[in-house]
């Protein structure tokens, strides 16, 4: 998928993790470390940057979370 | 049908290597009664080499996993220092499976850690993905004077995200020559150390700093992460923003202002410590932390370490219902930080009554690589 906005990402992550939402926790934060970008809640300038987007991809990607 | 506490076991010792291993091996026997010893972790200063204290551990607990490391301070709940043992004992029935991997880190670092966690996995049958994360836990003794624990840490979370790995980074007594970790008898002068716990028990992971944000935010707008260096806040020399923040002068930024104004990666309110190790030529600021480009994080003020290490465990052990057992890992600027506040002691009655042992690090372990914090596992009763 191509994500217009992290807060998608987010969605769609919450999605797949279904009833498994508190799961979110560990991995935003794995993401945060990696990318400086928080997937809970993003920052304004964050939220809609191609580069950030790209780097948050990549890093759930490399953790086996292929949207 | 009656249940049988179990709980673990700690002991410290100090003195030549033969002498110290037996006095520390057998305390642990000795509180372990008939109860078998399932995991041992040691940490060692260095004190010792691990060819004097590494085997006859090993040998003391057949049966048992053991992993250890080496250290810049030992401890326990009953007493702390340098130049010793510290180690605790996990019996059977508080732990119900454990597998243990060494990885080689002094090539390829992601191709080592992902070969330990296949390893791992063909010890466990099955991937540690699928792993439920309530009732297992991954352990980890990384090396301190590389700086891989960043790519360590992200090997691990793309084999195991939802996983718990809590540690911390092997010492050497302020040296800062080399450090060494163990699993059974392999020892590795630049590796990380790998135990996977199934628990017996419900188990909390711990993660307490002492710091306060200042009010001050800090945007990295160019650094190189390889050396952990920040070359930029908002745009400026990284010391010039640095200090500004703190209302000093660039050429004032000493290490007093780096251990008590580190700066913090804030998730969900709680910091994620980054501190500053020294200020490098042309402006920048080397950390002990990787940070990345666009990361945006606090200055903080610091606080009470013994006071707040108290609050934390007790919240744990109130959760718990009580505590079986604990195995800490304290960062070396919180000692330094102890040791200039002559509060050891204190620290060491912050940790409660619960049989523990741990160590001070070269950084911490959970979710990723942490500075200047106290992380580790609270096992619960049984």
């Amino acid at each position: 998928m191509a994500a217009a906005s992290i807060d998608e990402i987010r969605e769609v992550l919450l999605a797949r993790l279904g009833t498994n939402s508190v799961s979110l926790g560990p991995i935003s934060t794995r993401v945060l470390l990696r990318t400086g970008v928080s997937l809970k809640t993003p920052r304004p300038d964050q939220n809609r940057d191609a580069a950030a987007i790209t780097k948050v991809v990549a890093a759930l990607a490399d953790m086996g979370h292929r949207l | 049908m009656t249940t049988t506490a179990l709980s673990g076991a700690r002991a410290h010792a100090t003195g030549g290597a033969a002498d110290a291993v037996a006095a520390l091996t057998e305390s642990l026997t000795a509180q372990l009664g008939t109860a078998p010893a399932a995991a041992v972790f040691f940490f060692a200063s260095t004190a010792y080499a691990p060819a004097d204290v590494v085997a006859p551990i090993v040998d003391a607990f057949p049966g048992a996993v053991v992993i250890g490391c080496s250290t810049a301070g030992e401890f326990t709940d009953r007493v702390t220092g340098t130049h010793g043992i510290s180690a605790v004992a996990l019996p059977e029935g508080l732990v119900v499976s454990r597998y243990a991997a060494l990885a080689d880190l002094s090539q390829d670092v992601a191709g080592s850690v992902s070969a330990a966690v296949a390893d791992l996995e063909r010890q466990a049958g099955r991937p540690l993905r699928e792993l439920d994360s309530q009732r297992w836990l991954g352990l980890t003794l990384i090396d301190g004077m590389h700086g891989a624990e960043e790519e360590v840490n992200e090997q691990l979370g793309n084999a195991a995200p939802l996983l718990d790995f809590v540690g911390g980074s092997a010492g050497d007594d302020l040296g800062f020559s080399a450090t060494w970790v163990s699993v059974g008898r392999e020892v590795s002068w630049q590796g990380a150390a790998f135990l996977l716990v199934e628990s017996g028990v419900p188990f909390r992971v711990v993660k307490t700093c002492s710091f306060a944000p200042a009010g001050h935010t800090l945007r990295v707008t160019r650094c190189e992460p390889e050396t952990r260096t920040v070359w930029e806040f908002d745009g400026r020399p990284a010391v010039e923003a640095y200090a500004e923040a703190l209302g000093l002068a660039a050429d004032a930024v000493d290490a007093s202002a780096f251990l008590a104004h580190p700066v913090g990666l804030m998730v969900d309110g709680a910091p994620f410590i980054r501190s500053p190790q020294q200020v490098v030529e042309g402006g920048g600021i080397r950390f002990y932390c990787q940070m990345v480009e666009g990361m945006d994080v606090e200055v903080m003020n610091a606080g009470d370490v013994v006071a707040d290490t108290a609050t934390a465990l007790r919240a744990v052990h109130d959760d718990l219902g009580g505590a079986s057992a604990a195995i800490y890992f304290n960062c070396i600027l919180r000692r330094l930080q102890l040791d200039a506040a002559a509060a050891n002691e204190q620290f060491v009655e912050a940790l409660g009554a619960t049989p523990a042992a741990g160590f001070h690090t070269y950084g911490e372990t959970w979710l990723g690589h942490i500075n200047q914090t106290l992380t580790g596992v609270v096992f619960g009763p049984r």
